[in-house]
């Protein structure tokens, strides 16, 4: 390429800097997993559906027919529509989760950057013995003393990550706080919910959001690893983790119910972090 | 002084962490309900209710409680496991061999994949090789690692027979869950490698040494890779934690007979004190590894020895 082309890039040229082939495509495979898990509960054939006089059927393109197009399991529910309705369930509670984890971490960044002193120092000191210790181990911990809800289990996946939340928010509201404009609202006699709220989040809600994608596919793996340790979401949920360990006793004579889902993991995992990397290289102008 | 302030300071935090996490274990276990009942089961008849509510000083006022669950535990006491009634610590430190061995050949193979391919990559930067090794660590990455373990499962054990699905029986049997243990970690490795290595080459002082009329592999081997190795050596303390969480899920696949495999089956049958037991267990092992690493680090980076700035 000449110096020249490298100067005057036309608007075609500029797009397909910005936009990656591979980013494209994970845009496109989570599109479409959202359209998944939109339409799953919308199919004509339920996934507790048993078709018994079509059990074991294999996927199209490995003998199987387009009546189960990704084959059935050993009762004959259709492995296609237990697909759809564990990308909804796991897809949910993923986001449910990074949504949790952002507003409570964020809440205490800034209660500690608001208060200081013994707040401050109990929120990191907490954020620390976090960081020390695998997030699998305090999931499974609260899960043995609690049991296996729905609504807990959200909780705990929630859970996950809240201190890189609280620190980011703390740091970032430390340095807002002292600008001119934040002074002047604080002067002009605002309520410290109004600031943090109104004026603040604005201002330090990219950097999150960032972080939110960055570790969308964490929570992804963590709801997947537990559901798939029979410790996440139980019967008649099914979630792409308990699918893929359901899967797991049918190896010899079924490799698509296990291998499927978890292909579709493998996916949304890789897309989500091509998608990360990309905003963040994107927001972050050092880097370019 | 500086040094051994700066080494004081970062044992004080380890300490601070570890009482945290015994803090919060013993909020936990008395917010969950009685842990006479939570520890021994509901089948168990009063005169042993009242025998535990003794022995964990549970008929004594709460600060009085927290001081007693403080003394038991640093005795090793954690209670007994009720599924056989023995020492949650016995049953905890019969599976500790098991699992020192996975994780121990699952950090070898990190390592001797992991740094080799991230400083091959770095040193052939944009060329075919550098992109091969990076999808690979993306991908070593993006597999959840029980999905590995099917995929290995279903070629070697159900398709090809060549090594069991399961268990510890024969020397054979770890290679599996080795390679399923190490996966992810390798994956980072190779890529934090390879950026380290590429912050290092792009330094001025590799030029400086160049113009000197050093040889490229010397250049490379006595000025590049040791300070690439700083920021390498904290990504290790970080995988610790990776490793914890991969032998839960690589040892309840392959049946491993180790502590991940013992926490899962412990949480489903909710045995509290060895669930407790391998908390404490795993945070004091997390801690001290992280202490070392920073340690570490204060030894390779004489830039550490100053006392750390107060954080705003």
């Amino acid at each position: 390429m000449t110096t020249e082309a490298r100067i005057i890039t036309t608007p075609a040229r500029a797009m397909i800097r910005r936009w990656p082939t591979l980013v494209v495509l994970a845009f496109v495979w989570i599109g479409l997993c959202i359209v998944a898990a939109a339409l799953a509960p919308r199919l004509p054939v339920s996934y507790q559906t048993l078709d018994l006089r079509a059990r074991l059927a294999p996927p199209v393109l490995f003998g199987g027919t387009w009546h189960h197009a990704l084959g059935t399991d050993e009762v004959g529910h259709d492995v296609f529509s237990r697909l759809l309705a564990s990308i909804r369930v796991s897809l949910s509670v993923a986001l449910a989760g990074t949504l949790i984890g952002s507003t409570f971490g964020t809440t205490l960044g800034f209660l500690a950057a608001h208060f200081r002193g013994w707040v401050d120092d109990v929120v990191m000191m907490l954020a620390d013995a976090q960081a020390a210790i695998p997030f699998i181990i305090v999931a499974l911990t609260i899960i043995a003393f609690f049991g296996t809800s729905l609504a807990l289990f959200v909780v705990v996946v929630g859970l996950y990550g809240w201190q890189t939340y609280a620190r980011l928010a703390r740091a970032m509201a430390l340095s807002t706080t002292r600008r001119g404009y934040v002074r002047a609202v604080v002067a002009l006699g605002a309520r410290p919910m109004r600031v943090y709220l109104r004026h603040v989040l604005p201002n330090v809600a990219g950097v999150l959001i960032v972080n939110a994608t960055i570790g969308f596919p964490e929570v992804i793996l963590l709801e997947t690893a537990l559901s798939f340790l029979g410790l996440g979401i139980q019967p008649p949920l099914s979630s792409l983790g308990s699918m893929l360990s359901y899967g797991r006793s049918y190896l010899d004579s079924a490799w698509w119910i296990a291998v499927l889902p978890g292909i579709v993991l493998s996916l949304c995992t890789l897309s989500v972090s091509l998608i990360g990397d990309w905003v963040r290289d994107r927001l972050d102008p050092t880097l370019r | 002084m500086d040094a051994t302030y700066v080494i004081l300071r970062k044992c004080l935090r380890a300490l601070l962490t570890l009482w945290i996490v015994v803090s919060l274990t013993f909020v936990v276990l008395r917010s969950a309900g009685d842990p006479a009942i939570t520890i021994l089961g509901t089948d168990a008849t009063p005169a042993t209710i009242a025998e535990f509510h003794h022995q964990w000083g549970l008929d004594r006022p709460l600060p009085v409680q927290y001081v007693v669950y403080f003394a038991n535990i640093l005795h090793g006491d954690f209670g007994a496991s009720f599924l056989d009634g023995r020492p949650a610590l016995t049953v905890v430190a019969e599976r500790i061999p098991r699992t020192l061995q996975l994780s121990g050949l699952g950090l070898l193979l990190m390592l001797s994949i992991g740094i080799p391919a991230g400083v091959a990559a770095a040193l052939n930067r944009g060329r075919a090789l550098d992109r091969v090794i990076v999808a690979g660590a993306v991908m070593g990455h993006s597999v959840p690692s029980f999905f590995l373990a099917i995929l290995l499962i279903l070629l070697f054990s159900v398709r090809w027979r060549l090594l069991p699905s399961g268990g510890a029986v024969a020397a054979h049997t770890i290679i599996m869950p080795a390679i399923t243990i190490a996966a992810g970690g390798t994956g980072v490795i190779a890529r934090f490698t390879r950026a380290a290595m590429l912050d290092a080459l792009r330094q001025p002082f590799v030029r400086a040494v160049q113009a000197r009329g050093l040889g490229w592999s010397r250049v490379v081997r006595t000025h590049v890779m040791p300070n690439a190795a700083i920021p390498t050596v904290t990504m290790i303390g970080f995988l610790l934690g990776g490793l914890v969480a991969g032998a839960v899920i690589t040892e309840t696949v392959f049946a491993w007979p180790g502590i991940g495999w013992l926490i899962v089956t412990s949480v489903a049958r909710r045995d509290l004190a060895v669930v407790q037991c391998i908390v404490l267990l795993v945070a004091s092992t997390m801690v001290l590894a992280n202490l070392t690493v920073d340690l570490l680090y204060v030894w390779l980076d004489p830039r550490m020895r100053a006392p750390a700035p107060e954080d705003a």
